[in-house]
């Protein structure tokens, strides 16, 4: 495991007081940070598709016992949403318009092990984006602010269907007063039925398979992504473009949380790709501390290939 | 064809999570079934797998369990 850069600087970092902290600098330098195409998403995201489908068919064949499958499809399907989360906010095209349909094409197939449809995830976390920890506002919220990460992970299995009320409000207000948003999720309507109708077949013709390979792998992402994804770094945090996101730790290594750690860079500047998230959190540091964004101030003055363990949960 | 649709999407609206139970989770509780009672008659294993498929939807539909599908 490789260790902190300057772990000494911790404790002893002070911002410069000569350097410019103006909103229009920090802006500056996170545009420097912004606009190429996050190939390795597109990679990641085909990748584990492939493995999601290569594993079904040497099941399937008797190749491979179910089970190995199973253990292997936990794995790579918590791989499945980040690609479909940067075609969200255009990283895979790089927001260029004529490679708009990558961000569509690559996040969709990615999300087929997650049985989601890429537009109504879109239009919602964009909707999170817009209103973090607004609890009237922010699709996200309930499974958000839980006691504990266990109630998150259970809680997010709610978001869907009649039980969540207040998201079903939101929902329907944004579908009577947004006709994009209507659209985005009428057309998304339409591939969920779709995965409706396929796990049925699936599961009529190939049903512990479905159980086990498409099923519970989705399940248990799910809850993994409601728990390192949202309870993590916004539980009980405000509302504030500087205040609704955490530099956190959980005692396990970066890349296994999927940097989840370094969530706060992305709420600052939703168009960094996530594999720049850690070059653009060095060169914002001094700023993330200045606007005071919860943790800022304990995180190494160089992200490299490091655990951040040494972030406490804050 | 609009007609249709919307008539489906009512119908799921209202009905999906007991259609869900029966022959997605109908499926499975057969397929356990068959695997652990391999004595018993087929047919009657997949007449109780699903029935208890739908009466698992039935009462998802009743609390609202969305998690099934």
């Amino acid at each position: 495991m490789d260790k902190l850069a300057r772990k000494e600087s911790l404790d002893s970092f002070e911002v410069n007081p000569a350097q410019d902290l103006s909103l229009e600098e920090e802006k500056k330098i996170a545009r420097s940070f912004m606009g190429r195409v996050e190939w390795e998403m597109i990679v990641i995201g085909l990748t584990q598709f492939f493995v999601w489908l290569g594993v079904w068919g040497l099941v399937i064949n008797g190749i491979l016992p179910i089970w190995m499958g199973f253990l292997i499809l936990m794995v790579s399907t918590t791989f499945a949403y980040l690609p479909s989360h940067a075609g969200q906010h255009g990283h895979l095209s790089g927001n260029k318009k004529h490679l708009a349909w990558v961000d569509y094409v690559v996040g969709q197939i990615s999300l087929i092990p997650l049985a989601q449809s890429h537009d109504i995830l879109k239009v919602t976390h964009l909707k999170h984006h817009a209103h973090t920890n607004d609890p009237s506002r922010d699709p996200d919220y309930k499974h958000t602010h839980t006691g504990s990460w266990l109630k998150s992970a259970l809680q997010v299995h709610f978001q869907t269907g009649d039980r969540d009320e207040r998201l079903n409000e939101m929902i329907e207000n944004w579908t009577n007063n947004e006709p994009k948003f209507k659209e985005a999720v009428d057309r998304g309507a339409l591939v969920s039925l779709g995965f409706f109708v396929i796990q049925i077949v699936m599961a009529i013709n190939f049903p512990l398979e479905t159980l086990f390979l498409w099923w519970l792998p989705r399940k248990f992402t799910v809850s993994y992504l409601g728990v390192i994804f949202s309870h993590m770094p916004h539980r009980d945090l405000p509302v504030g473009r500087h205040a609704d996101t955490r530099f956190w730790a959980n005692g396990i290594i970066r890349f296994f949380n999927h940097s989840m750690q370094i969530h706060a860079m992305h709420h600052m500047y939703p168009k960094i790709c996530h594999h720049d998230e850690p070059k653009a959190i060095e060169a914002l540091r001094p700023y993330m501390i200045e606007r005071g964004i919860p943790g800022a101030d304990k995180i190494p003055e160089r992200i490299i290939n490091n655990p951040l363990t040494n972030l406490k949960s804050i | 064809m609009e007609r249709f649709n919307n008539l489906l999407k009512d119908h799921l609206s209202k009905w999906a999570l007991v259609w869900f139970g029966f022959l997605f989770w109908g499926s499975i509780f057969s397929a356990f079934l068959i695997t652990f009672f391999q004595n018993i008659s087929h047919f009657y294993l997949y007449v109780l797998g699903y029935l208890l498929g739908l009466i698992f939807g039935i009462i998802s539909k009743i609390n609202k369990w969305s998690w099934i599908n």
